[in-house]
């Protein structure tokens, strides 16, 4: 119990820190931020040219190293309904992905399983990006929302997300990573010092329809906060520095299309995430019907999903 | 269209994003491994996950959202998702691939599960339901064959592949059973059948108690080239006037029962009929029998003490001796005179009905010349004589057959059909006695041999007789309400849970046909009959046919009288009551034009006598 004591008042501590709303709002202004009621016609801004919208999903399946299965799939759709569909797998037991594996093991220095989920982020977003790249080729959107911030991107899949940037670029598609966790940690840096995420410091800060725009920045990623919902969380929306001015126009459409009862993510991409989830019936009625049982026994099946209770 | 969800040997799902599935139609799944099966649609739902029941875990998406997304072309209405459960119409060795593609078959994938091997001159009942993309693609010989009829949408041209029936098969699979509720078509199913027997000159009997089995008219606006003149395919008898009962032929049951139609017997009463009556009595002779008995025990003791070999008169002396005969043989076994009276009362009603007078010979030549028997008779005596002439015309037929396959020559009795509406009360189930079903059951159970099926149709399939229903291998169902009758269907056919939930909700005209001989069951819609039964006006649009006519006598008689009024009325009443033929009076005249007044008929003007009838405009 003294532990728990203890791990409470270091959250209050930390949350003493970051002061009262008013004075956070304070020196939020004064670093800079500017923050803006949203809520004019939130009309499309881009006239006929489609939204966008990016998702992808992963399930894993089995028990012990290499007797593991992932299975990803991304989707780009338009609103038109056209689709993009990208499918993918991921188990050691291939050669391919088990050489992809230990070359990223060595390399980063850790055990297999771990070096396993780094290749598994990375097929994912591939796909993700993949998917994308398609989108815009296709569709010509001159919107492009993706389900997650860019970073992850930059970070899992370099070489593609760079080409997309560029193709994004070229077609004058402005592209939206929204992050419904905002676990960066810049503008907490920036206003209260180390320690905190963005998440922490935005939590119950904005009104519902407020949006925290920073500075503009000249590379990486530009990040505007906003509270799209009347949940006190406040999302975060990447944009490419080079959209920063298209930013304003664009947070208030999202906040036309994102339920105010919702968690304040806009619905139409959450629209493709459901529809791309990968959920555990959909894998599990897959695997009976393509894997034998007795080999799905001997493998697969972690003997702790087997309890009773 | 694709397979989802998990499948098993006889039944998938199938979504499909843009086309709303059609109940009953036929799908074709692309899975080589299974050959490809092909399944019927047996349920159908659609659903749009987006827009879920209120109290649901997602929230409600405000009209605003719902605006800014529409701007840019996306509409989540069309985010509804079609699903189908399909039966395949032939298990699957295993289960199906889910994520097979689906789609609609073409005419010759599916030809051999729509249609029986001889269908070319099999009965054409009606379409199947669910084919109708179908129709432009069948053979010449199958297109066009038929009309349907809709009340709302009146006749209207083929859609859809024919459902024939193969009544070759009958000699496997011999009797059909037709249920349905009151408006649900089913009279007009027994028509369409009775239409196709006459078609192919099947010889058969029906029962007729509603006296609408009458096939000299045709369906009011059918095509010319789907009419067809039934009048010498059918001939109409009536019981006690074209046909009857050879009272030598009744055994003593059937003579109880008989009796027992015209007004219920007693035990004593039945018990004394069968005491009475002997094998091959006559009317004359047990009529006598009875007449006798009743005098001798009224007489009983003058009869005691008179010694017969002292009376002089023979004649009397032989009455004498047979009644004393008689009171010795049934006295003690045929209870009082009043019992006995009771007996002789209702045969007197029933000769007096001259259900005596005539045989079946006539009937029996209708059915050799392969004519369609209709009998009628009130529903009470009607039972009696079925059962009397089931028995006689299956009896001859059997005969014939024993003869032959004893290999005697015997006289040919044709194979035939008897059918009947009402069959629940032909071949009821329980413990009541009644006169038809002994035989009706005996010919399910054993007609096949002889060629001798059964059309029995009820709207209570609850109460017709177990032993019956197991025997009907065909059964064509209509729309059924009551909670017990689709219970008996339920156990009775092959119907799934899903055909049984839309039993109540069927259109009238639709039927599901369950068969041993098609081994599945069909979803169709029976075409239009060729023929209409007789008394089609309604009785309400009759009343007002006849009021009409009453005004219109009315004002012929009084338009070379007008202006009438109050004060000339009088005047002219008995010209107008010796025209009208009635005596009508003074102040009824009055009322009955100012009715005509006010439906416009005749004009009315205020005058200082009163008011004054003037013609209408």
């Amino acid at each position: 119990m003294a532990c728990l004591r203890a791990f409470s008042r270091e959250l209050r501590h930390r949350s003493a820190m970051l002061g009262d709303r008013a004075a956070l709002r304070e020196r939020i202004l004064r670093a800079g931020g500017r923050i803006v009621r949203l809520g004019g016609c939130g009309d499309y801004p881009f006239g006929s040219a489609p939204l966008v919208a990016v998702d992808g999903s992963t399930h894993g399946f089995g028990g012990s190293y290499p007797f593991v299965l992932h299975l990803f799939r991304a989707a780009a759709r338009s609103s038109r309904g056209e689709r993009v569909v990208e499918h993918g797998f991921l188990s050691p037991l291939v050669a391919a992905h088990r050489e992809e594996v230990a070359r990223v093991a060595a390399r980063e220095g850790v055990p297999r399983d771990y070096a396993l989920l780094l290749v598994r982020d990375r097929q994912l977003c591939r796909l993700e990006v993949r998917a994308a790249a398609a989108a815009v080729a296709a569709f010509r959107p001159a919107l492009v929302l993706f389900d997650g911030g860019f970073l992850r991107y930059a970070h899992h899949a370099p070489e593609e997300w760079e080409e997309y940037c560029a193709t994004a670029r070229a077609a004058g598609a402005v592209s939206v990573g929204v992050i419904e966790e905002a676990a960066s940690g810049g503008l907490a840096r920036a206003v209260v010092g180390e320690g905190f995420y963005d998440r922490d410091l935005l939590f119950g800060l904005l009104d519902p329809g407020e949006a925290l725009f920073l500075p503009p920045v000249k590379r990486g990623v530009y990040t505007v906060f906003a509270r799209l919902s009347r949940h006190p969380q406040a999302v975060a929306c990447d944009f490419l520095p080079e959209h920063s001015q298209q930013a304003p126009a664009v947070m208030e459409y999202l906040y036309r299309i994102t339920p105010s009862d919702s968690r304040g993510i806009p619905l139409f991409l959450d629209l493709v995430d459901a529809e791309v989830r990968l959920d555990e019936r959909e894998v599990e009625l897959l695997l009976t019907t393509w894997v034998e049982a007795d080999l799905r026994e001997r493998f697969l099946v972690p003997h702790r999903a087997r309890r009773t209770y | 269209m694709q397979v989802v969800g998990t499948t098993t040997q006889q039944e998938v799902w199938v979504a499909s994003r843009d086309r709303k599935f059609v109940i009953n139609e036929l799908l074709l799944i692309e899975d080589p491994e299974r050959e490809n099966p092909v399944g019927e649609v047996v349920s159908t739902s659609s659903l749009n996950r987006y827009l879920p029941l209120a109290g649901e875990k997602t929230p409600l998406v405000d009209e605003g959202v719902l605006a800014g997304l529409r701007a840019v072309g996306y509409r989540i209405e069309e985010e509804e998702i079609h699903l189908a459960r399909v039966r395949l119409l032939q298990e699957a060795g295993t289960p199906v691939t889910v994520g097979a593609r689906v789609r609609r078959p073409a005419f010759h994938e599916v030809a051999r599960y729509l249609l029986p091997a001889r269908y070319r001159d099999g009965l054409v009942l009606g379409v199947i339901r669910g084919t109708g993309h179908l129709t432009s693609q069948l053979p010449g010989d199958l297109r066009d064959v038929l009309r349907l009829y809709d009340p709302e949408r009146g006749l209207y041209p083929q859609d859809g592949v024919p459902f024939i029936f193969d009544h070759h098969q009958m000699h496997q699979y011999p009797h059909i059973g037709i249920f349905g509720g009151s408006g649900s078509g089913k009279s007009f199913g027994l028509r369409v059948l009775l239409e196709e027997l006459m078609e192919r000159r099947i010889p058969a009997v029906v029962l007729d108690p509603h006296l609408e089995m009458d096939f000299s008219e045709p369906f009011p606006g059918l095509p010319a080239e789907f009419v067809r003149d039934y009048r010498d395919r059918f001939a109409v008898f009536t019981v006690g006037v074209d046909v009857g009962i050879d009272f030598t032929e009744l055994t003593s049951r059937e003579l109880a029962g008989l009796l027992d139609a015209v007004s219920s017997l007693t035990e004593a009463m039945t018990n004394a009929v069968e005491t009475l009556h002997r094998k091959r009595d006559s009317l004359v002779s047990f009529g006598s029998n009875l007449r006798d008995l009743i005098r001798a025990l009224e007489e009983e003791k003058v009869l005691q003490a008179v010694a017969e070999d002292k009376v002089a008169d023979p004649v009397e002396r032989e009455r004498i001796k047979r009644y004393k005969d008689l009171l010795a043989r049934y006295k003690d076994r045929v209870g009082g005179v009043s019992t006995l009276n009771a007996i002789s009362w209702r045969l007197n009603f029933l000769e007096k009905e001259g259900i005596f007078t005539a045989g079946t010979a006539v009937l029996e030549e209708a059915l050799h010349r392969r004519q369609l028997a209709v009998v009628r008779g009130p529903v009470r005596l009607l039972g009696v004589y079925a059962a009397y002439l089931f028995r006689r015309l299956y009896t001859r037929r059997r005969e014939f057959q024993d003869a032959r396959a004893r290999g005697q020559e015997a006289p040919w009795f044709p194979p035939f059909v008897l059918a009947t509406d009402e069959a629940h009360h032909f071949a009821p189930r329980g413990e009541r006695e009644v006169p038809a079903r002994n035989i009706i059951r005996e010919i399910a159970q054993e007609g096949r041999k002889y060629g001798v099926f059964l059309i029995l149709a009820t709207q209570r399939p609850a109460l017709l007789d177990d032993t019956v229903t197991a025997q009907l291998n065909t059964k064509i169902i209509f729309r059924t309400v009551r909670a017990l009758d689709i219970a008996a269907i339920e156990q009775e056919t092959d119907l799934v849970r899903e055909e049984l939930a839309r039993l109540p909700y069927l259109a009238s005209g639709n039927a599901f046909v369950s068969s041993a001989l098609v081994g599945r069951t069909v979803p169709v819609r029976i075409r239009a009959a060729r023929t209409a039964s007789p008394h089609v006006v309604n009785p309400f649009d009759e009343l007002a046919q006849r009021a009409g006519e009453a005004d219109r006598r009315l004002l012929e008689v009084i338009a070379p009288l007008l202006p009438l009024g109050a004060f000339n009325l009088d005047l002219h009443l008995p010209t107008i009551r010796a025209k009208l033929g009635t005596g009508i009076s003074f102040q009824e005249l009055l009322d009955r034009l100012r009715v005509l007044a006010r439906e416009g008929h005749l004009r009315v003007e205020p005058t200082p006598f009163g008011e004054q009838f003037l013609p209408g405009r």
